[in-house]
């Protein structure tokens, strides 16, 4: 050992309160979530939401306006076209087509916004990654936590629908928080995944978009379930998003009530993504820094 | 043992040479494995212990390591083999301003930094208004960070990072910019830190502060601690081994040795006298030049070259910016091989050693070179006429200029002839 300075022990010894003791070395296997530290850190959490929130909307003229306006002009234009031209219904008489339309693109635009920030998240955030400790999870939870903020707003406009339509939603709303959950975990799940390929490779960047694309229409946004032929039905149900947008839906409109065993297939693929997503981003984590 | 701040045993990084092209590549090449060997330690079995309250020093080269071990100990990046203990709050400043948003307010910055870096946002509330007034930019607080000066950015950055109350503070390179008055007042309160009983582990190409704050240093020499002791007794070891560079002139000719980035690279640095020879000694009456050679790849009208001159016992004696004496001077705007000279005027130096450090900004601000140690010169002192100039021809003082005396009026007393007037 080397000398250590006599000075040192001359001074006013610190408080020896949480002055724990940590050992940094290389770590080995699985690695799963430290939640002691998450709890530690949460204030961040808030903080990057609120940073990307402020920031989003700096210096634009309609601020938040356009989380209405992104959602409100997809519906009409999409109403228009498959509601008006191509015929596409809700498949119940009593749910008009708009209504149906634009609560599906709610939950869908959550999920457009939510993943490709948490899949750039450990990307973008390089700049502090490479020179200040924070736990990284905070990253891709931050990005798929904050668009929630849009999606509040743009419900109100749901609201208003609901009142020009004159209806009420069914009880089945008591549902709704377990939908947008599912929602954010599905988010969060495959983005955590794409964080950790997109270290290595940067291709992922140039595919999450035409991924997107192709997901939305797999994803019963446009059309019902009940619209699909018997065989794909099954199939579509590996698709978590059906869970999420069929139960959304569901639980605001109390029409077509998902099939149980399709919802617990999404769920669990969702979770299966999500827990398997962690420990490839817990990987990509440690070693990030050297890969800038 | 128990009670040490940071106890490392064995601790070694090693990192893949080849895949990754920036940093790294460019350290392993100028070790010359980049083709010989696929992994190279950046540190190696490095053990030390830190005692809290103490102050360090991390003194070596450019690519010797110390980054790299600052990083591991700021848990930013893992070490491959041995362990590091670490105990008690860490504050990390690997750089100024981590974290900053241009468009957000500096009051909005200053939490989002804060938080960051570790703070809670109730700590941040009651250290805001001396972070503001450490960093000066009251008028400013709520302009979006990215209308601010680089000086006031880097201010209010450091106020943020200066109030934080970590138990370990780690600080690389990050006063680098900012006046003279405000790297002052950065030391001033890293003092203070280290005096409130915070160990503080210290990285800067400015000995100068080094030697002020911290009492013990480590010499690092490609990834190994090959010394550990006083600081004075480190920066003497540390600026003895530039000793064999004494010809007055340093040329790389192998273009992937050259010491910068793809935009711009350095080719030589020389010493040089009124005839243009390279040199290594000087008298002091004479005019000196540094010439720097620059290879320009990409147009940059901002690119700031600077040298600084350091004396042997690790003083910074002067740095000087080439758009001070120059504002004319545009070597990147035309890419291709540009020599600048600063001349260092005759009758400034003192008699001694010195050393030259080249620094090279990219959009006046984005350091790309800073390479230490280049090249060093010998001056003898041999202007003025003094009494006072002892036997070893050196006036006491870091510099020699010689002023202009002049007996003036006695301020408040009537003037008196000071000659007798004849007749």
């Amino acid at each position: 050992m080397f000398p250590v300075d006599v000075t040192a022990s001359e001074l006013p010894p610190r408080p020896a309160a949480a002055t724990a003791v940590r050992r940094l070395q290389p770590s080995r296997g699985l690695l799963l979530v430290n939640w002691r530290e998450l709890w530690q850190y949460r204030e961040l959490l808030f903080t990057f939401m609120w940073r990307d929130i402020r920031a989003r909307y700096k210096q634009t003229y309609l601020g938040p306006l356009w989380a209405i306006l992104k959602p409100v002009v997809s519906m009409v234009l999409l109403a228009a076209v498959f509601g008006g031209l191509a015929g596409f219904t809700s498949g119940q008489p009593n749910v008009p087509y708009p209504l149906f339309l634009y609560a599906g693109l709610l939950v869908w635009s959550y999920f457009l916004s939510a993943l490709p920030g948490a899949a750039a998240a450990l990307l973008n955030n390089a700049n502090i990654i490479g020179k200040i400790y924070f736990p990284r999870l905070y990253a891709p939870i931050a990005q798929v936590t904050a668009p929630l903020i849009d999606f509040l707003i743009a419900f109100f406009v749901l609201i208003g629908l609901f009142a020009y339509y004159g209806r009420w939603p069914s009880w089945h709303i008591v549902f709704l928080p377990v939908f947008i959950l599912l929602a954010v975990l599905a988010a969060l799940g495959f983005g955590i995944w794409l964080c950790g390929i997109s270290v290595r490779y940067r291709d992922i960047a140039f595919t999450i978009p035409f991924v997107l694309q192709l997901w939305f229409y797999i994803t019963p946004v446009l059309y019902p379930v009940g619209r699909l032929p018997e065989p794909y039905r099954k199939l579509i149900a590996i698709n978590p998003m059906t869970a999420v947008v069929d139960g959304f839906r569901w639980s605001l409109l109390g029409i077509s009530r998902p099939n149980v065993g399709v919802l617990l297939a999404s769920t669990g693929v969702v979770f299966a993504v999500l827990i398997s997503g962690l420990l490839v981003f817990r990987r990509a984590e440690r070693t990030v820094v050297d890969m800038f | 043992m128990a009670d040490l701040a940071i106890s490392a045993h064995g601790l070694g990084k090693r990192y893949r040479v080849g895949q990754v092209e920036t940093g790294f590549g460019r350290l392993s090449r100028t070790l010359g494995f980049r083709k010989a060997l696929d992994f190279m330690w950046a540190i190696d079995d490095m053990t030390f212990d830190i005692a809290p309250g103490e102050a360090v020093a991390l003194i070596g080269r450019n690519g010797a390591g110390k980054s790299t071990l600052l990083k591991v100990l700021a848990r930013i990046t893992e070490p491959t083999k041995g362990y590091v203990d670490v105990r008690g709050r860490m504050g990390a400043l690997l750089e100024i301003g981590t974290g900053f948003h241009a468009q957000l307010t500096g009051r909005e910055n200053v939490y989002l930094n804060g938080s960051i870096l570790g703070m809670t946002r109730a700590e941040v509330r009651r250290k805001f208004d001396q972070i503001v007034e450490f960093s000066g930019v009251e008028k400013h607080i709520d302009t979006p960070v990215k209308w601010y000066s680089s000086g006031m950015y880097v201010r209010l950055a450091f106020g943020v990072a200066a109030h934080l109350e970590p138990e370990i503070l780690v600080v690389d390179e990050v006063l680098a910019v900012g006046d003279a008055d405000f790297q002052r007042r950065c030391i001033g309160r890293m003092s203070e830190v280290a005096r409130e009983g915070a160990t503080v582990i210290f990285v800067s190409h400015n000995l100068q502060p080094v030697r002020a704050l911290c009492e013990r240093a480590l010499l690092i020499e490609q990834g190994r601690i090959v010394d550990d002791g006083t600081t004075d007794a480190i920066v003497r070891r540390y600026l003895s081994s530039f000793e064999t560079l004494d010809t007055g002139r340093m040329r790389w000719d192998d273009p992937e040795q050259r010491p910068g980035n793809d935009d711009v690279r350095l080719v030589e640095v020389r010493a040089e006298d009124e005839t243009g020879a390279a040199s290594a000694t000087f008298f002091s009456s004479q005019t000196i030049g540094v010439v720097v050679e620059l290879e320009v790849e990409t147009q940059d009208p901002a690119l700031v070259v600077m040298v600084d001159l350091i004396s042997a016992d690790g003083t910074f004696v002067v740095s000087s910016y080439h758009v001070d004496g120059n504002q004319e001077l545009r070597p990147g705007e035309r890419p291709g091989l540009h020599a600048l000279r600063c001349q260092i005027p005759a009758g400034l130096l003192n008699g001694g050693r010195y050393i030259v450090n080249v620094r090279v900004f990219a959009h006046g601000i984005d350091g790309v070179i800073h390479e230490k140690g280049i090249l060093h010169f010998d001056v003898t002192l041999d202007h003025g006429e003094s009494y006072f100039v002892g036997s070893h021809h050196i006036r006491q003082g870091v510099i020699a200029p010689v002023f202009r005396w002049d007996e003036v009026d006695p301020a408040g007393v009537p003037a008196v002839a000071t000659h007798w007037s004849v007749g």
